[in-house]
């Protein structure tokens, strides 16, 4: 082995005994195999799965004995978002908030035509935020914004910055498809505020599965007229990744393929999984609009869900289409 | 060895293991979780548990780089870990380490796994091969050819200082 061999393979070693010292300590897989192991499993839990099966066909709703007792107020339903902007270049409104209960990422964006400024809102209670100060501090392409040190990265029509705005809150503004993005987003940057918006859509989830809790709702639209409201529910061990999807909008599903089925006391649809997609009920509601249900579950579930889902009468979808609230 | 047992004393070894193979701790402790949670359900029928453990968390990583695009992992984030990983003191030196796990970052995940496993599991050609189900003459393809990349890391031994210029 020459020299360089030699120093190459002492440097692989340092180096990745250097990452593993970053690895995370074992309490949170502890605590969901802890979980885990209080839940009914394997025979037991498909016994239970198919006896509600049994007692949804016979007319008797008794899915909800697998479901959990729902939250009297959601905390998911109607999140409120920290942060919003006090200037933004002309033309740009508002087209998509999300948000969720405790350090689940808040969402702003602002679109006009391919253009989009997004402004993005992390807890520092979220170990995946927790020392960007750090991080930011220790980078070369340093800015400041309100006085406290930034990240800037991008060139062109698009550029990202990232700051602590402050000890609770990580904000990131990313720019797209506008000249000389680095100025609009120093620019936007300074004159974000600690403006707390709503986002009320129109649904919130009713019972849920064992094992998920609901994560985010995000109402989306160019304006009022084609709003569509989204919640998703997670395992709150793996927050990021959300397990199911109910979406209520003006646009029909793809159906195709689909398998009748009763939901909301309606003539809905079962799609079921395929290659490239998870399975999903749909159904047109009274008002003309469709729910969709989708995740990895089984239709049962699925159609529990979507019969458990609450309709909010009044969304708030004024904002959509506006600069800003 | 009961399946408690082997947690308490498996546990942290596979997160530093997972932490090495991803370089994302936050994925690595999904991937262990995810890894134990499925184990636990059949520990009864598993015959040789280090082994198929550390065989599933290796899989895992190698299929799960594909699905964690779709995550909802900030992007600004990965910015971030890309340009200066995490230190302890935001004045430390950035040295060759840190410019050898950019290149590892780089790699191949299949590349990227033959070496983790030689170079911190201290795994053999023919141990590799079991753990990535191909041929040891693939293994040794895979590590030279990773090894073809990283060298540049090992021949620039300047240290640069990170933080706003003087």
């Amino acid at each position: 082995m020459t020299r360089s061999e030699h120093e190459t393979e002492t440097l692989i070693r340092e180096s990745l005994d250097r990452l593993a010292a970053r690895a995370p300590d074992g309490r949170a897989v502890h605590e969901a195999l802890a979980r885990a192991g209080r839940r009914p499993r394997g025979t037991a839990r498909l016994a239970l799965v198919a006896a509600a099966v049994v007692a949804l066909i016979v007319g008797v709703v008794a899915g909800t004995q697998l479901l959990t007792t729902p939250s009297p107020v959601p905390a998911a339903g109607r999140p409120v978002l920290t942060y919003g902007p006090g200037w933004l270049p002309d033309g740009f409104t508002e087209q998509y908030r999300e948000g969720g209960p405790g350090i689940t990422p808040q969402v702003r964006r602002w679109f006009a035509g391919p253009a989009s400024i997004t402004l993005r809102t992390y807890s520092t209670a979220d170990p995946a935020w927790s020392q960007a100060a750090l991080k930011i501090a220790s980078i070369h392409d340093q800015v400041l914004v309100h006085g406290r040190v930034a990240m800037l990265t991008g060139s062109g029509d698009a550029a990202e910055l990232t700051w602590q705005a402050d000890d609770e809150h990580v904000l990131g503004a990313a720019i797209a498809g506008i000249p000389d993005a680095r100025a609009v987003a120093q620019r936007f940057a300074d004159d974000v505020a600690a403006e707390p918006v709503g986002v009320r859509g129109e649904l919130r989830f009713g019972p849920l599965p064992a094992g998920l809790a609901e994560r985010s709702a995000a109402v989306r639209g160019s304006g009022p007229g084609d709003a569509s409201t989204e919640l998703t529910a997670a395992d709150p061990a793996r927050p990021s990744m959300p397990v199911v999807h109910a979406v209520v909008g003006p646009d029909l599903p793809g159906v195709h393929g689909a398998a009748p089925v009763t939901v909301r006391g309606s003539g809905g649809f079962f799609v079921a999984p395929g290659t490239e997609r998870t399975a999903m009920v749909a159904v047109r509601l009274p008002s003309g609009r469709w729910l969709r249900v989708t995740g990895p579950l089984p239709e049962a579930e699925l159609v529990a869900i979507a019969d458990g889902v609450q309709l909010d009468p009044s969304p708030d979808y004024r904002w959509l289409g506006r600069p800003t609230s | 060895m009961s399946f408690e047992e082997f947690v308490a004393e498996r546990l942290d070894g596979l997160l530093r293991y997972a932490t090495v193979l991803t370089n994302d701790p936050h994925l690595a402790q999904d991937i262990v979780q995810e890894v134990l949670l499925r184990a636990q359900q059949r520990w009864d029928t598993i015959a040789t548990p280090p082994t198929y453990v550390r065989r599933m968390v290796t899989n895992e990583y190698l299929s799960w780089r594909r699905r964690a695009v779709r995550r909802m992992v900030p992007s600004s984030h990965e910015v971030l870990d890309a340009l200066s990983p995490p230190e302890p003191d935001p004045a430390a030196a950035y040295d060759e380490r840190d410019a050898m796990l950019g290149l590892l970052a780089t790699l191949p995940r299949k590349q990227r796994a033959a070496i983790v496993l030689r170079y911190y599991e201290n795994y053999s050609d023919a141990e590799i091969a079991a753990v990535l189900r191909c041929g040891a003459s693939t293994v040794r393809s895979q590590i030279s050819r990773a090894l073809a990349t990283l060298r540049p890391a090992a021949s620039h031994h300047t240290v640069l200082t990170t933080g706003a210029p003087e």
